[in-house]
Formats: C-alpha cells, sequence, structure tokens
C-alpha cells in the first residue's frame, strides 16, 4: 500500500510516521501501538465519499443555530476520526476561541457580563461560536471526505499519480536524511530517487467505487439535509 | 505517456519535463511533511518548507512548467491533509500562488541583482499579506489586523530562513545542477 494513504500529512491531521517506523511486533518486547485505520474506506469509495462530504456541506453553512452547528460539527470530527485521522484538539480549540475573541470586539444584542474594556454580549458571542465551528467543521468534513486515492480527472490529474509516487519515495527515504549532513544527505537522496534515465512503469490501479458505498453515503448526506429542515422548523 | 494500464515512461521531451514537474511537486508535498515533523513555537507560523522547490525552479522553468508544479503542489497537499473541501484549501492555494506569481516577477525582472533570499523574501511577505487579507475577511473580520504584525513579521523571518536556506543549496546540490542542465538542454 503507498505511504501516502497510511499517513495524514500537514497542520490539522497528524502524521503517522511513528506508527510506520514502529518495529514489527515480536513476542518479547513492548506491545505495538494501534494503527489508525481508515474504517470509513472500508465500505466507501472515495468518490461516493467526496460525494457525500460536498452533499453535507452546504446545510451545514446555512445553519444559523449554535447548538445545531455544534453537534454536526462533532459529528464531523467524529467522521474525520473514523477515517483514521488524529486530529489536533488543541489546534482547533485556539481557532474556536480566538474567533469567538475578535468577534467580542464588535459587541451587539443582549449584555452578559463586562470584563474590563470588553463587553461581552449574547449576539457576538454567538456570532464568534458560529464562524469557529463552521470553519473547524469544515475541516474535519473535509478531512473524513477527502482522501489521496481520490483521482482527478485528465492529464493533471494523471500527473498528480506520478506526483504522489515520488513523494512515497522520497518519503521511504526520509530517515537518510542527517541533520549534520543535511544538505548532501538530501542531495543524494534526491538523485537516487529521481533518475531520468531509470525506465519506471507504475501501474495505476483506479479502483471502482461499489454500489454499497453509495448506499452507505446517501443517508449520511441526508442527515445533514435533516439537521437543516429541523433548524428551519426552529426558526419558524 | 498515459498508457491504459498506467504511467509509463517514456523519453520524449515533453514527458521528461512533466517527470521534472512531478518530481518538484513530490519535492514539495516531502518538505511539507519534513517540516510537520519541526516544533512551532506559535500554532500558526509555517516554515513554509514547501516552497523552496518553487524557488528553486523558478530559476530554470518555463513559466508554463512553473504553473504546473504549483498546482501539483497546492492539490497535492489539499489532498495529503484531506483539506480539500475547507477554508484551509483556499488559504494555502491563495498564498501559494500569489508568492510564486511575485517571486517570478521579481526573479526574472531583478536578474542578477536579486539573490533567491530577496526573492524568497517578498514571497514570503505576499504570501503572509493575502492571508492576512483573507482572515481579516473571511475568519477574524475587521479586529484582525492587529495581528497583521506579528503574521508577516514570522512570515518574513520565515522567507529569510527558506532564501537562505535556497542560496546554500544551489551552491551545494549537483542534484539540482543535473536536472538543471537536463531540462535546459530538453528546450534546446
Amino acid at each position: 500500500m503507498p505511504l501516502y494513504r497510511e499517513i495524514g500529512l500537514g497542520y490539522l491531521g497528524e502524521n503517522k510516521e511513528a506508527e510506520l517506523t514502529m518495529p514489527e511486533p515480536t513476542h518479547t518486547g513492548p506491545p505495538n501501538r494501534r494503527k489508525s485505520v481508515d474504517k470509513i474506506g472500508k465500505y466507501v469509495g472515495p468518490v461516493a465519499r467526496f460525494a457525500a462530504g460536498m452533499a453535507m456541506l452546504p446545510p451545514f453553512l446555512l445553519i444559523k443555530q449554535v447548538l445545531l452547528k455544534a453537534i454536526l460539527t462533532i459529528s464531523f470530527a467524529i467522521l474525520a476520526l473514523l477515517s483514521g485521522k488524529r486530529l489536533r484538539w488543541g489546534y482547533f480549540l485556539i481557532l474556536l476561541v480566538s474567533v469567538c475573541c475578535f468577534q467580542l470586539f464588535f459587541p451587539w444584542g443582549k449584555v452578559i457580563f463586562e470584563l474590563g474594556p470588553i463587553v461581552v454580549t449574547i449576539g457576538a458571542l454567538e456570532s464568534g461560536l458560529i464562524r469557529g465551528l463552521t470553519l473547524a467543521g469544515m475541516v474535519f468534513l473535509s478531512v473524513a471526505a477527502v482522501r489521496p486515492e481520490l483521482k482527478l480527472p485528465g492529464a493533471l490529474g494523471g500527473l498528480l499519480g506520478r506526483t504522489f509516487y515520488y513523494f512515497d519515495s522520497l518519503f521511504e527515504g526520509r530517515r537518510r536524511l542527517t541533520r549534520k549532513n543535511f544538505f548532501a544527505s538530501l542531495d543524494k537522496l534526491l538523485k537516487e530517487r529521481f533518475d531520468l534515465d531509470k525506465k519506471h512503469a507504475i501501474i495505476a490501479k483506479r479502483e471502482g467505487d461499489r454500489m454499497r458505498g453509495w448506499f452507505m453515503a446517501l443517508p449520511a448526506a441526508l442527515i445533514s439535509w435533516a439537521f437543516f429542515i429541523w433548524a428551519q422548523v426552529l426558526d419558524g | 505517456m498515459l498508457s491504459r494500464r498506467g504511467w509509463i515512461l517514456s523519453r520524449s521531451s515533453k514527458d521528461e519535463r512533466m517527470e521534472i514537474c512531478a518530481f518538484f511537486g513530490a519535492l514539495c508535498l516531502f518538505l511539507s511533511a519534513v517540516e510537520y515533523l519541526i516544533p512551532k513555537p506559535l500554532p500558526f507560523f509555517r516554515l513554509g518548507l514547501a516552497n523552496l522547490p518553487i524557488i528553486l525552479a523558478l530559476r530554470f522553468l518555463k513559466p508554463v512548467d512553473l504553473i504546473l508544479v504549483i498546482l501539483l503542489k497546492i492539490l497535492g497537499q489539499a489532498l495529503l491533509n484531506g483539506t480539500l473541501a475547507s477554508y484551509v484549501f483556499l488559504f494555502s492555494a491563495a498564498g501559494t500562488l500569489i508568492s510564486a506569481a511575485t517571486m517570478f516577477g521579481v526573479y526574472r525582472l531583478g536578474g542578477r541583482h536579486v539573490s533567491l533570499i530577496g526573492v524568497s523574501l517578498v514571497g514570503a511577505l505576499a504570501s503572509s499579506s493575502i492571508q492576512v487579507v483573507l482572515a481579516i475577511a473571511f475568519i477574524f473580520g475587521e479586529k484582525a489586523r492587529i495581528i497583521a504584525p506579528l503574521s508577516i513579521g514570522s512570515g518574513v523571518a520565515a522567507g529569510l530562513f527558506i532564501g537562505i536556506f535556497a542560496e546554500r543549496f544551489v551552491l551545494k546540490s549537483t542534484w539540482l545542477r543535473q536536472i538543471e542542465c537536463r531540462y535546459t538542454a530538453k528546450l534546446d
């Protein structure tokens, strides 16, 4: 399995390098950490998953009730966790708090309390929470819906496949980089991993989405719309 | 060449150029992964190691190939991180596109009078500025102007670091020299 399918990079999903570099479990050694598995991917293909995620997005963005928005955001976070990603909760907490703080500079609605020069109002607090939850929820949903296996169409999609192939190759050799001779070790790695004179033939298998996946993704997308209708009913 | 079974390398000029673009795109993703392992002093601070291949590539790639590398970087990061459908993608795409365009312009106009450090600094400034504008417009609101000096300052510091790194890499890398010669020969 290509490495890029197993790792979650970036500052939102945690890198699982630790698991990848762990030795094979032995009878005498300490127990290996459990590798996070993409539980959704077993049942739903990348295209059905992306389509369901995109279908869930509009109602989520349109909901203006804090409670419903929070429930959906938590649901999306659970989906992201089921995707095998370990989320950085601190990052999202800082995002939510900072967005709320900046919104408090524009007080409106009923005053809850005053903290020195800052007047905390219901309107500003709700607005901050909705904005912060929207941003966090979008990231959670995106992390759950978008997989590296998702093939983009056309020549660019094919080239992206090549890019991931080279990325895998470089990532496999990452331990050859040394802090002491960083430039020399990086140069050597690049020379090894990119030889234009070497013949490569990579079979890019396109796995089709099974019907079962579409049948599972559709109800999940409808839940988000059900929340939206509920929000409209609450609004009267 | 894309056969029915997948990608097969052929030795045509265009295919070789595409391979070079794909590898530079992969290098962006790889350095992004390396950066992830480096501890950050601030939660939102980014060193921008992934921009290094773009700085190196703008020295010799044709504009159309450079755009291809940039697209591969943006889309590759979005697919790997799963942020394709979120605001993070917008920030990443805007920052990369504006910084690459600015760096390309400065490099071409400045010629030998501007070093890669200068090019990188200008790119970092452009990227940080557009991201502050987007943060004001979409996330924090008007009052986020107060974080602009910190955000732009840290971005420029990172740009300086990447610029120094790029200068040293150009001096020391034999791989880069080989690729550059090969690419230029194919164009000729």
